[in-house]
């Protein structure tokens, strides 16, 4: 097994696919860290909230 | 002696439909209207109006039915006759059984009845007619089923109008697809025993299913 | 013998508190996120730049990596969805209700990634980026099934009523998808036009089977760890009056909650 691509550059063009693959991998891997986070922020303003109310 | 709530229920809802006809003929003037615009915008060549005609026919029939399931439990939620029907000691199921069939009695009878004339006007052929018509019976029956429980399920809620919609479109798909293919294949000269015999069967387990299920979200919707 | 029922008992009711749910899976999430993490990144890195190009699709063929997994877990998600939403109204468990609400902007986002992929690939395989086969339909049904069930979910919390109803209609999808599901089979079988024959995915080499299971895992992972974190915070916000959770606040006040 091994990298398919000669170079860099190739890697990125991927013989004239690179621009379905990248936005179909990139956009997906955005939505998924989306998904992710949120609900990390989301916590810490309830947190602070609580904190705001009780002192 | 169940007989007795669903036939009483059936009699009141017919009455209060007859007594207040007005609304009646809303879904028919929009099935009207639309299919007269259909070929306005797209074309008023008969070959091509006849290709596309079994579809829009019955696309359109479908939003006219679902247009109108928005009064199906509203007005007896607003007054408190709801709550009255859910405590009395015969089963729910039969009672929104009643309220579905008034419901298909006065929406999907007249828009099947109507449906060949326009089907007139947008070309078509002869052998599609009674297909129709028939597909368009057994269908309005099913979309009255599905939708009473997007009905029961959005009651409580301040009506912004297309939630209901959006529920509800997902279950309609089946009915739409092999409802108009059934007048697709009778124009085309073939059987329509196969479509027919499905839509025997989603009509079959709609009035097992919905009943049960529209009793369920409608005691939800009341005492949450 | 009664010992045993009344212990297990007593866990089952422990599992069903939001606080000891809370608790554990605090525990457990570093590790779940790390692994997540590490399986994605190997999956993704092993499909985009050392697995095997198609003979007929070329380069394209590595958004598979992303839309298979997705696919599959939107309809996994879906199951879950529904079957935490029965369990929180037929035995009234809170926990299940909080997964059920967690479990449906996932799902959606999910599917929404599924179409997406689906489309992008589409276009360099069949020249168009939308396309009315079977499975891209089936999939587009399923996103109105989410979005119906998130939507009534706002509609009910936004009114202050319980999420009972959004249970309901979940239910109701789950007899609704294999129903949808072979009547757009069907539909489709009738209409495909010759011009244009949806090859299935091609049956796959080894070299291009392995970073797909290794994705898929990687994306079990993700929406189980998605799942926890969206929980947490739910959990909090329900509870933010009891006693507990203010004191867990104010544990937090000097240091980074997590």
């Amino acid at each position: 097994m091994m990298f398919q691509f000669e170079n860099f550059s190739d890697f990125i063009y991927m013989a004239g696919h690179g621009q379905y693959v990248w936005t179909a991998y990139s956009v997906s891997l955005i939505i998924m860290a989306f998904i992710f986070v949120m609900p990390l922020f989301r916590k810490k303003n309830i947190i602070q909230k609580i904190i705001k109310k009780n002192h | 002696m169940n007989n007795i709530g669903f036939l009483a229920i059936l009699r009141r809802d017919l009455l209060l439909a007859v007594r207040y006809r007005g609304d009646l003929a809303n879904p028919l003037i929009f099935f009207f209207i639309v299919i007269a615009l259909i070929p306005l915008g797209l074309t008023p060549d008969s070959k091509e109006l006849s290709e596309i005609a079994p579809g829009m026919l019955w696309i359109t029939a479908l939003l006219a039915s679902l247009l109108s399931l928005d009064g199906l439990f509203k007005d007896d939620f607003a007054d408190g006759t709801l709550e009255q029907i859910i405590i009395l000691p015969q089963p729910l199921y039969f009672m929104v059984l009643a309220k579905t069939i008034v419901h298909w009695v006065v929406t999907g009878l007249p828009l099947s009845l109507l449906a060949p004339v326009l089907g007139l006007m947008l070309s078509l052929p002869e052998t599609g007619y009674l297909p129709l018509m028939l597909s368009l019976l057994i269908g309005t029956a099913i979309l009255s089923l599905i939708g009473s429980v997007g009905a029961a399920l959005t009651l409580p809620l301040n009506k912004e109008g297309i939630l209901l919609s959006l529920i509800v479109i997902p279950f309609y798909m089946p009915v739409l697809i092999f409802g108009s293919n059934m007048v697709v294949l009778a124009v085309d000269g073939l059987s329509i025993a196969s479509p027919l015999a499905i839509m025997g069967a989603l009509l079959a387990l709609s009035l097992l299913i919905s009943p049960y299920v529209t009793s369920c979200a409608l005691r939800l919707s009341i005492y949450g | 013998m009664k010992k045993l029922i009344k212990s297990s008992q007593q866990w089952v009711h422990k599992m069903a508190s939001p606080r000891w749910f809370y608790q554990i899976s605090g525990r457990w999430l570093p590790w779940l996120s790390l692994l997540t993490f590490v399986s994605i990144i190997i999956g993704v890195i092993w499909g985009l730049g050392f697995a095997p190009q198609d003979a007929k699709q070329g380069n394209s063929f590595r958004i598979i990596y992303i839309h298979v997994p997705a696919s599959f877990l939107a309809l996994v998600g879906y199951y879950i969805m529904a079957i935490s939403g029965a369990i929180a109204i037929i035995w009234k468990i809170k926990l299940a209700d909080v997964v059920m609400k967690s479990a449906a902007p996932i799902g959606a986002s999910l599917t929404f990634i599924a179409l997406l992929t689906g489309a992008v690939w589409g276009k360099p395989t069949w020249g168009t980026y939308w396309i009315w086969d079977a499975r891209i339909t089936s999939m587009l049904i399923l996103f109105f099934l989410y979005l119906g069930v998130i939507v009534l979910q706002k509609a009910y919390s936004a009114q202050g009523l319980s999420n009972k109803a959004a249970a309901l209609l979940a239910l109701v999808g789950t007899i609704n998808i294999p129903i949808i599901y072979k009547s757009v089979d069907w539909w489709y079988t009738l209409h495909q036009p010759a011009t244009i024959k949806f090859t299935e995915a091609p049956s796959m080499h080894p070299d291009m089977f392995q970073p797909l299971l290794i994705m898929i895992i990687g994306f079990y992972l993700f929406y189980v760890t998605a799942l926890i974190v969206s929980m947490r915070a739910e959990i909090i916000f329900r509870e933010r009056n009891t006693s507990w959770v203010k004191e867990l606040a104010l544990n937090l006040k000097d240091k980074r909650p997590i």
